[in-house]
């Protein structure tokens, strides 16, 4: 028997927004014991299926229609008194972002209690020592001392088994996990996975699990559903959706997932464009008197073609965005040698350096917030080449045709960002580095905002652009899914060290070390697709 | 660098700020046109070259400026902050006599509108867009747009003349000799409308900002986590939302500090309160520059101080900012 159906749920939308409905005849079956994951893209509505069935939709939005039973109760039709002594006991709910989901200013040991408190009368001792038994069953060590520590000194994977364990504190019957393990590293991701599957089958407990990932869902989920626009395009058992897709969308979806295969073939022996010689950035911590500094970057090399996609690989703190910005010199390096068209230009003055930056541009990770939101699309592709001394209106000129060689209408141009999807904006941004003719371009995670497909189409755009203008391109990412599928060589970063370095196809056949091995093997759904 | 070392190194700012102030007013009091001799010969009834020569060589007023400012930062650093001219005292005697005034007239201000404001703030960020917040912004425009002064004498003319609830003036009813309890009493009762007046301007400000932080806070992730454990949409206020919002309010409350302590001349003035701002206001007329000096310094340290304070209240309200970090 189900544990959780919902029946023809429909969520509406407050009057002024693009749609009516944000769920749209949902019908969905979570049976007990059992795993099941909505899988889709960001508007898909899978979200606000979770947030109606937790009873947490935003402000505004208002489910109006079909009921969500649970155990036979239609929740939809519950007291919010009621309502909220469910939520935390009977179904509980973990979120994408662990650090924005604990209250910055609260201890841990206090927000886990709450949650324990808030449903039964104990007191404040006996809760932190039921706190300190989760943690430790969450896999974290040193309990207690993390109990009195905030938010902001734990890491990312520590705090989303924070957040596991005091969604798990009360033995809910259902667990909603909203992309829980999005904004982790790869390899924290593969454990958070792990720890959801195991403590699942330990408590016989009930999962929705809420995510874009296809191969999250290869890797958890008992049974998955599609969403798209607010609807379910497709639902079964995850083996044989995963194997025939009925729906044109899910083999979309699927076939968006980089599957590793035909790999690019490293490029022929050429004199390098740039070549990077024991580069080193340090960070002084703490003020004036400060003597422990950080390596973030240690003695890196590196060598770059023309016409090649160099990709550095690494989780965060790996120092991989620290090198991209040494190397367009946002950053000055303390060490070490950046020949760039045979001068070095490490330790240029501002001034040395202002008619070399034309030609090294970057791209960047936010779509959304590296475009100022009060000019034109025309003003901010054209003030790179206008700062350079090109008169407006042959930039102008010059931009119509660079907005057609990204995939964008040259009409748009004098509309606001805000008017354009993530995808585009991604696509304006690179326009605007294409625009001052570079010769190397960074692009420091520039699909890793972005949904999957629209991943996979600027992944190309990005592949088109390189061959068409013989770029030489740096491709940081921490996902090596997405290295594969763009990059000739690859080199992998771990503590602003190289830990390998080589071709793409070697490295993932055959990987030297430990660590790139830990990183392929956290892929998800790796083997299963 | 730890606390400690962060607090020292506050501490010698304090003093490089406390003398560019120093030596910044002393040159700035004397682009003004007359000295204390004219003033002192103009209450004196009589005034002739000799006369006035005199006096200028008995307060050194007839050295180059250079070696003035010389002697008397040479006396600040022994903390000698020199002679009123009017008053014929000791400066720092006279400021320390009227401070603890200023000092206490300001926290009841600062504990009013932090109070007021906070508790109306949170009225109008419940239902953003309802009267109650329509309401609260209102009042609060017009806190801020009335002149100060101009609600101090409204103040005295209600609730002092019309209704006869409040003294209107001066820090303690003249000639009562109360003692004790009585006493304490007697200058709350003072306090208030003086007090009020100041607290007002400032509450608008707190109120306004309680609200803004608080719709800001309650769109936080946290906020939804906080929801999703159960516990009651009230405790979600005050825990999670408002604990939040109260941080930045910190900053502010530090720099209100740093406004009032240097008296607020207008407010003490209407009401006679006998604290820095009406002793500023008499120095400022009587040109009795060592006591402008004096007063100047004192508020510059006691600026820098509070700054200081702030910082530290700052790093233990939340606990991701630490001090010399």
């Amino acid at each position: 028997m189900s544990l959780v159906s919902t029946r023809d749920l429909t969520v509406t939308l407050p009057p002024d927004t693009d749609r009516a409905h944000a769920v749209d005849g949902v019908s969905l079956e979570i049976a007990k014991n059992e795993i099941v994951c909505i899988v889709g893209e960001s508007g898909s509505g899978k979200s606000i299926t979770a947030h109606a069935v937790m009873g947490l939709l935003p402000r505004g939005v208002r489910a109006t229609g079909g009921e969500i039973l649970f155990d036979g109760v239609d929740l939809l039709k519950e007291a919010p008194d009621a309502m909220r002594k469910r939520r935390g006991r009977d179904i509980a709910m973990i979120f994408q972002d662990p650090m924005a989901a604990l209250n910055p200013v609260v201890a841990i040991g206090k927000q886990v209690t709450e949650q324990i408190r808030a449903h039964c009368a104990v007191t404040e001792r006996v809760a932190l020592a039921q706190a300190a038994d989760l943690l430790g069953q969450m896999g974290l060590k040193d309990a207690s001392g993390l109990l009195k520590a905030y938010p902001h000194q734990l890491s990312g994977g520590q705090r989303q088994r924070v957040m596991i364990a005091m969604a798990l504190s009360l033995l809910p019957r259902l667990l909603i996990a909203d992309e829980p393990t999005t904004a982790l590293d790869v390899t924290t991701q593969a454990q958070i996975l792990k720890l959801i599957k195991r403590i699942q089958a330990e408590r016989e407990m009930s999962v929705l699990f809420i995510t874009h990932d296809f191969g999250v869902v290869a890797d958890i989920a008992d049974r998955v559903a599609v969403m798209r626009h607010g609807r379910v395009l497709e639902s079964g058992a995850t083996a044989q959706v995963l194997r025939e897709p009925a729906h044109s969308y899910t083999r979309a979806l699927i076939a968006a997932v980089p599957s590793g295969d035909n790999l690019l073939a490293p490029l022929p022996d050429a004199a390098p464009l740039m070549a990077v010689t024991g580069l080193t950035k340090r960070f002084r911590r703490g003020g004036f008197f400060a003597r422990n500094a950080v390596t973030a970057v240690d003695n890196v090399s590196l060598t770059l073609k023309r016409g090649e996609t160099l990709g550095i690989v690494g989780e965060s703190g790996s120092g991989k965005s620290t090198l991209a910005r040494c190397v367009i010199r946002l950053l000055d390096p303390e060490e070490g040698e950046i020949l760039f068209d045979g001068a070095d230009i490490a330790h240029l003055s501002p001034r040395g350096l202002k008619p070399l930056r034309r030609r090294i541009q970057m791209v960047f990770q936010d779509p959304f917030s590296s475009l100022n939101p009060r000019q034109t699309v025309a003003d901010i592709i054209t003030a790179g080449p206008r700062a350079h001394g090109e008169s407006a209106k042959a930039a102008l000129a010059r931009a119509a045709d660079i907005l057609r060689l990204v995939g964008l209408n040259p009409e748009t141009m004098h509309r606001l960002p805000h008017e354009f999807s993530g995808g585009q904006r991604q696509r304006i941004g690179l326009a605007r580095a294409l625009m001052l003719k570079p010769d190397i371009l960074i692009a420091d995670e520039p699909v890793s905002a972005l949904d999957v497909t629209v991943q996979a189409q600027v992944l190309k755009l990005l592949d088109d652009v390189r061959r068409q203008m013989n770029l030489a391109m740096l491709f940081i990412t921490h996902d090596m899914r997405v290295a594969a599928q763009v990059c000739h060589r690859v080199m992998v970063m771990r503590h602003g060290q190289v830990v390998e370095a080589g071709p793409t196809r070697d490295v993932f056949a055959a990987p030297s070390s430990d660590y790139t091995r830990a990183l392929l093997a956290a892929i998800p759904g790796r083997g299963t697709l | 660098m730890n606390r400690l070392q962060f607090i020292a190194m506050r501490l010698v700012k304090t003093a490089l700020v406390t003398v560019a102030v120093v030596v910044l007013s002393f040159f700035l009091i004397r682009l003004a046109p007359g000295d204390a001799a004219t003033v002192m010969a103009g209450q004196s009834g009589y005034a002739d070259e000799a006369f006035m020569k005199n006096l200028r060589a008995e307060y050194g007023l007839d050295q180059p400026l250079p070696v003035q400012l010389a002697k008397y930062l040479g006396a600040v650093a022994h903390g000698d902050l020199g002679t009123s001219y009017v008053r014929r005292q000791p400066v720092l005697a006279v400021i320390l006599e009227r401070l603890p005034n200023t000092l206490l007239l300001d926290a009841f201000a600062l504990v009013v509108a932090i109070a007021g404001g906070v508790w109306l703030g949170g009225i109008a960020a419940r239902k953003p867009g309802s009267w109650g917040d329509a309401a609260v912004t209102v009042l609060a425009m017009l806190f801020y747009a009335v002149p100060q002064f101009w609600l101090g004498m409204m103040a005295v003319l209600v609730f002092a003349v019309w209704l006869a609830w409040l003294p209107p003036f001066g820090i303690e009813t003249m000639g009562a000799d109360f003692t004790g309890m009585a006493r304490l009493g007697d200058i709350a009762q003072h306090m208030i409308l003086p007090g009020m007046t100041l607290a007002l301007y400032f509450l608008a400000s707190y109120a306004r900002l309680t609200r803004t932080a608080m719709l800001e806070v309650a769109d936080a992730d946290f906020v939804k986590t906080a929801r999703a454990k159960g516990i009651s949409e009230r405790q979600v206020a005050r825990r999670h939302i408002l604990r939040n919002a109260l941080i930045p309010l910190v900053t502010y409350a530090g720099l209100q500090a740093s406004i009032l302590v240097g008296g607020s001349v207008l407010v003490e003035n209407v009401f006679s309160w006998p604290g820095i701002g009406t002793l500023a206001y008499d120095a400022v007329t009587a040109r009795d520059n060592p006591l402008l000096l004096g007063i100047f310094i004192i508020t510059a340290i006691l600026v820098s101080l509070f700054n200081l304070l702030t910082d530290i209240a700052y790093s233990i309200a939340d606990p991701r900012v630490e001090l010399g970090r």
